[in-house]
């Protein structure tokens, strides 16, 4: 198990040193800079602009100042947020970000996962087209429509809840955006949730329990439900993905100073520091979430348990 | 079985519960929070509060309160006594003498004096801390020069002649210059956090400024809060200020319409028609010192020494259309590059402007033909915009009216904003552009400037020297009349030679609650908290 | 009831298909039936107009006086287009990598797979963002970076299924016969893949339509005057309360389609799992 998290760790570091070159260059890649303005800067003025941010270098020995920096833990001065470093943006706007995106995991994993489960007990019937309709609903929505509808409703007309806004946290700021995030994520669980069960359903051993004459519904709840819940786990990395970029549009829609928006805005003003900063923390997140996921499937699966 | 059912059941429960707790303590809203707060939607994100790099209006906003000039701006965008009581000026415009109250504070009680004001200027002036501003101050002696990085920023022509004197020496007799001062990078800064804490000086905790507010909090992205500087001089209204972001502007509406906000930053031109309807009392729109209009690379073909076609292609853009129909009345149409009510004397105005549609279009075709272009060889030319909604329609329909009018093949080119930025500079690729420019301070000289061909935001590239000649000698005049006249006809050139399309003139669009008192219209949209209060009707939220 | 149940997904299928079929009828077609271009601008007309029939906006004008039946039909090509495109991109590749990983085995596949695991571990979106952000927005980058990010979950099925036929007699047989790897690729491995990767693939459309639709709400989608579904829902999502059917057409079409997409993708897993 020590070998296996060694091996882990060290290849989740090399995924984020390749994701950090990649970023890296891409962004160079990309015309405009920093410095570019609506107001275009005197020559001098932006000569020591540049010269502050080490923006006169060659490429590459920017490239290296970077990441020996960021091997220090120093991701750098932001380029657009004056006087701000990245680090302390990060940690101004993460527990935004995880707090939101832990609440919608929380609201549309179990719910997601009971749906999958009831609409795979009698697979064609009235229940499961209901729950197929809205899963297939709820992935095809996008969520920059769920968002304003939400708003509409439930904020200017019936006034049950703030339009926006982020007062650290406050629980009725989260209702709204934690549904518009949850909702897609609810709905692509049930229906993985959904067929995971009917496979584990026609697995050889529950074909013999059936055969034994067990009740449909105490064989799903209490053995088949193991085997079912396989695939909305390895699923769960990647959602942890899908509610970060999820929460950029719901960021934007609710004001919330998260770190999505960083991200987009930093890659709109050519914020290199910033970018690459949230970038890699993304990227360590999933490193960290994949393992955490590989680790509970041992747990679920004792075949796939690594030695 | 039954043990399979109290599960769920249970689980019902206890989800039942949970949601009731969360409704009820969401009925329970804070009904009181709002009362001593005035919540100001402020569009993006301010990108420092460092008076000195300003450069977005939000930013400014925040930083005209928690700063104080030697002047500000009135309601009808002149320039009236702040930090100054009041100033007199040399008999050849060339030096101002400002007197200073004798009750001015700093946030932490410390006395501000004339050389807090020279070292503000010195600095905004000084190439490493980088204002976009600095320009502005060229017609200060010795500015320029500083800019450039010739000679060391004393050298400014600002002079502290005691603590409460202040004395400015000009190159150039520049009657703007009380207006210029109003501006946050003409502010002064507390010397001693500033070499305490360096770049970082202007964050929560640690800024020290001499406006009514003082800085409380900033979450980034999401608020700047503001709170009573105890230490200023008459205390204000209203206790706090709250900045919102409020980037997404029909989200600002929404939270405006939920009542979470006092006073928005726009409002969504599709939906002006419905606000008038339901918040009359609410609506303040007033013309605003900024001009949109559409700028030509007159480096490249095709627009490099057509000025025929350029002139065909401004007559055929309908700007009632654009400010009634795609603006939705939130524009004011633009005939010139300068708003009508800046000059001294009569605006300048092509004039086709008031011909028919149809002898203009006629026109139009002639000289589109003069320029060798028809029906066998039309136009083909690019519109460059930066990723925004209103460019984004505002081009859609100025195409149209060129394909329609002219049978002009254009093709739209989104880009995103710092890609556009580089290649207008460039003036390689771009050929038609989307520009925008807003005033600094209430003068004719703050536009027409921008196209002095040596000026950098210059982009269309156009270099005339008749044009060139007249600003340099409204500059050098002291004389008001000559003045008017020579900026008037230098706008007269910018009508005949066409380097830039003017399509819509700003105007300033807010809701304001009707629970906030004294708003008060103005060119230049500055809006001091200080002079703002709150009704505290019952039930208000 | 046994057999009513296979008709009735059968039934489903059937219907999707079907629905699937007029609307990619309706989008080539469609624009051609009506008077206005997709980029005309009626001065004369109502801007934002509800639908009408007498001025043949059938589905109304939008905030620029333009017809939003030519508009929605023309964002629906734009659409089905970077699903499709998109969705093939994914396949070449995912099955290339997914096929050489299964057929060789050991090492080989070990480093494959840990190299699809690496790019699991990317923040994706992140990505397509950067890449429209650096190279512009043109519309085969879009399809390309979307394939880009999609290719991932297809090369692990497709590897998967390969490993299974590896065992299988008649590859084996191949193999012994001294047919080369390329011809048992080509010859027996690739066929037998093809139900699978159609089932992944048909859940992959609408995947590619989605993220082009967020790409559009980032304003980084198509330009005008061309349009796409998520662009067009993204602008009348803005305006819901006044014109509400600049959203409901292109939402209906964009989640009829899905749906449909949907539920063939299903089927067509269930008839791959029936064999």
């Amino acid at each position: 198990m020590a070998l296996f998290l060694l091996r882990r760790t060290i290849a989740g570091l090399l995924t984020l040193l390749a994701l950090l070159t990649l970023s890296f260059f891409l962004l160079r890649a990309a015309p405009g800079g920093p410095l570019d303005r609506e107001r275009s800067l005197p020559p001098q003025i932006e000569a020591a602009i540049a010269a502050q941010y080490h923006l006169d270098e060659p490429l590459w020995r920017q490239y290296l100042r970077y990441t020996a920096d960021v091997l220090r833990g120093d991701l750098g001065p932001s380029f657009q947020y004056d006087g701000y470093r990245v680090i302390d943006l990060i940690a101004a706007g993460l527990p935004a970000s995880l707090l939101l995106g832990a609440l919608a995991l929380l609201v549309a994993v179990p719910p997601g996962v009971v749906l999958g489960f009831a609409a795979a007990q009698r697979p064609g019937g009235w229940r499961d087209r209901i729950i197929a309709l809205f899963s297939v609903a709820g992935v095809s929505v996008p969520n920059f429509v769920v968002a304003p509808l939400l708003v509409l409703v439930f904020a200017v007309s019936l006034a049950w809840l703030p339009a926006g806004g982020w007062r650290d946290g406050s629980g009725q700021d989260l209702v709204l955006p934690v549904i518009a995030l949850a909702l897609p994520q609810l709905a692509y669980v049930a229906r993985l949730a959904r067929a995971g069960m009917i496979e584990a359903l026609a697995a050889p051993f529950m074909l013999t329990a059936r055969a034994k004459g067990l009740p449909p519904r105490l064989l799903l709840w209490r053995h088949a439900w193991r085997p079912a819940l396989l695939p909305v786990l390895s699923y769960l990395g990647p959602a942890a993905a899908g509610l970060m970029t999820g929460s950029v549009v719901v960021e934007q829609i609710f004001g919330i100073p998260g770190i999505g928006r960083h991200f987009v805005q930093g890659a709109l003003n050519r914020d290199y520091t910033l970018v690459l900063g949230v970038v890699l923390l993304y990227g360590a997140l999933i490193v960290v979430f994949n393992l955490l996921v590989d680790v509970l499937y041992g747990l679920l699966d004792p075949r796939l348990r690594p030695s | 079985m039954s043990i399979a059912l109290t599960g769920p059941k249970l689980g019902r429960m206890r989800a039942a519960l949970w949601f009731t707790t969360l409704l009820l303590s969401t009925l329970c809203a804070d009904v009181s929070a709002a009362a001593d707060v005035l919540r100001i939607g402020n569009g993006p994100e301010p990108e420092t509060l460092d008076p000195h790099r300003v450069e977005g209006v939000s930013a400014g906003n925040i930083v005209r309160d928690l700063f104080e000039g030697l002047t500000a701006v009135g309601d009808d965008g002149s320039a009236i006594p702040a930090a100054a009581r009041s100033w007199e000026v040399s008999d050849d415009g060339r030096v101002y003498r400002f007197h200073l109250r004798d009750d001015l504070r700093w946030s932490n009680g410390d006395t501000v004096v004339a050389a807090d004001f020279v070292f503000g200027l010195q600095r905004s002036v000084t190439p490493d801390t980088g204002s976009s501003f600095a320009r502005m101050f060229e017609p200060v002696r010795n500015a320029a020069a500083i800019i450039d990085g010739r000679l060391p920023a004393h050298r400014l022509g600002v002079q502290a002649v005691d603590a409460r004197t202040l004395q400015v020496t000009l190159d150039a007799p520049t009657p703007a210059l009380p207006g210029m001062l109003a501006h946050p990078s003409a502010f002064p800064v507390h010397r001693a956090s500033l070499s305490a804490h360096g770049s970082g000086f202007a964050r929560p905790g640690r800024l020290v400024s001499n406006g009514a507010y003082r800085l409380a909090g900033w979450v980034v992205q999401s608020h700047v809060e503001l709170e009573r500087n105890p230490h200023y001089r008459a205390a204000a209204a209203i206790p706090w200020v709250r900045y919102l972001v409020t980037e997404d502007i029909h989200a600002e509406l929404q939270r405006f319409r939920a009542g979470e906000l006092d006073i928005t930053y726009e409002i969504p031109p599709l939906q002006a028609a419905r606000i008038r309807r339901e918040y009359p009392g609410a609506l303040r729109i007033a013309p605003y010192l900024g001009v949109y209009y559409y700028g030509l690379n007159l480096t490249r073909a095709p627009f490099a020494g057509k000025p025929a076609l350029r002139q065909a292609l401004s007559m055929v853009i309908d700007r009632q259309v654009l400010a009634d129909k795609v603006l939705h009345g939130l524009a004011l149409p633009a005939w010139s590059f300068v708003p009508p009510g800046m000059h001294a004397l009569e605006a300048p105005r092509p004039d086709w402007q008031d011909w028919t549609p149809t002898r203009r279009q006629a026109e139009a075709l002639r000289l589109y033909r003069q320029a060798g272009y028809g029906d066998e060889r039309p136009l083909e030319v690019e519109i460059r915009y930066n990723t925004h909604e209103s460019h984004r329609r505002v081009a859609t329909v100025v195409a149209a009216m060129w394909r329609q009018a002219l049978g002009v093949r254009t093709r739209l080119v989104n880009e995103e904003f710092k890609v556009f930025l580089h290649k207008r500079r460039l003036r390689r690729e771009t050929q038609a552009f989307r520009a925008a420019w807003m005033a600094d301070f209430n003068d004719p000289m703050s536009f027409l400037g921008i196209l002095h061909s040596e000026h950098g935001k210059n982009d269309s590239g156009w270099v005339d020297a008749g044009f060139d000649a007249a600003l340099m000698r409204a500059a050098a005049t002291a004389e008001p009349a000559v003045r008017a006249n020579l900026l008037a006809a230098a706008e007269r050139r910018i009508l005949d030679d066409v380097p830039v399309i003017p399509l819509y003139f700003y105007v300033s669009k807010h809701l304001v609650a009707p629970r906030v008192r004294g708003w008060r219209d103005n060119p230049l949209d500055y809006h001091y908290s200080k002079d703002l209060a709150l009704d505290r009707a019952p039930g208000d939220r | 009831m046994t057999i009513a149940k296979p008709l009735a997904r059968h039934f489903a299928g059937g219907v999707a298909a079907v629905i699937l079929g007029l609307i990619v009828l309706a989008v080539s077609i469609g624009p051609l039936l009506s008077p206005h271009a997709v980029d005309a601008i009626d001065f004369a007309a109502d801007w934002g107009a509800a639908p009408t029939l007498d001025a043949r906006h059938w589905f109304g004008t939008d905030s620029l006086g333009r017809d939003l039946f030519v508009r929605t039909l023309e964002g629906g090509r734009t659409s089905l287009l970077v699903g499709l495109v998109a969705t093939m991109v994914s396949v070449i590749i995912g099955v290339a990598w997914g096929a050489l990983a299964g057929y060789f085995g050991g090492r080989i596949d070990q480093w494959m797979m840990r190299g699809v695991d690496v790019l699991y571990a990317l923040p994706f979106l992140f990505i397509v963002i950067l890449l429209m952000v650096a190279f512009g927005r043109e519309l085969w980058l879009v399809f390309a970076a979307i394939g880009a990010v999609t290719w991932l979950d297809m090369a692990r099925v497709v590897r998967g299924q390969t490993l299974a036929l590896r065992q299988r007699g008649f590859v084996i047989a191949a193999g012994l016969a001294g047919v080369t790897d390329v011809r048992i690729i080509l010859r027996h491995i690739l066929p037998n893949l093809s139900a699978p990767v159609i089932a992944v693939a048909t859940l992959t459309v609408p995947q590619a339509i989605l993220i082009e639709s967020f790409l559009s709400f980032l304003g980084l989608g198509v330009q005008e005057p061309h349009a796409s579904w998520g662009m067009l829902i993204n602008d009348g999502a803005r305006d819901m309360e006044i014109t509400p059917w600049a959203l409901a057409f292109p939402a209906g079409f964009l989640v009829t389609t899905l749906l449909c997409l949907n539920v063939l993708g299903e089927r067509l897993r269930q008839r791959d799992g029936d064999r």
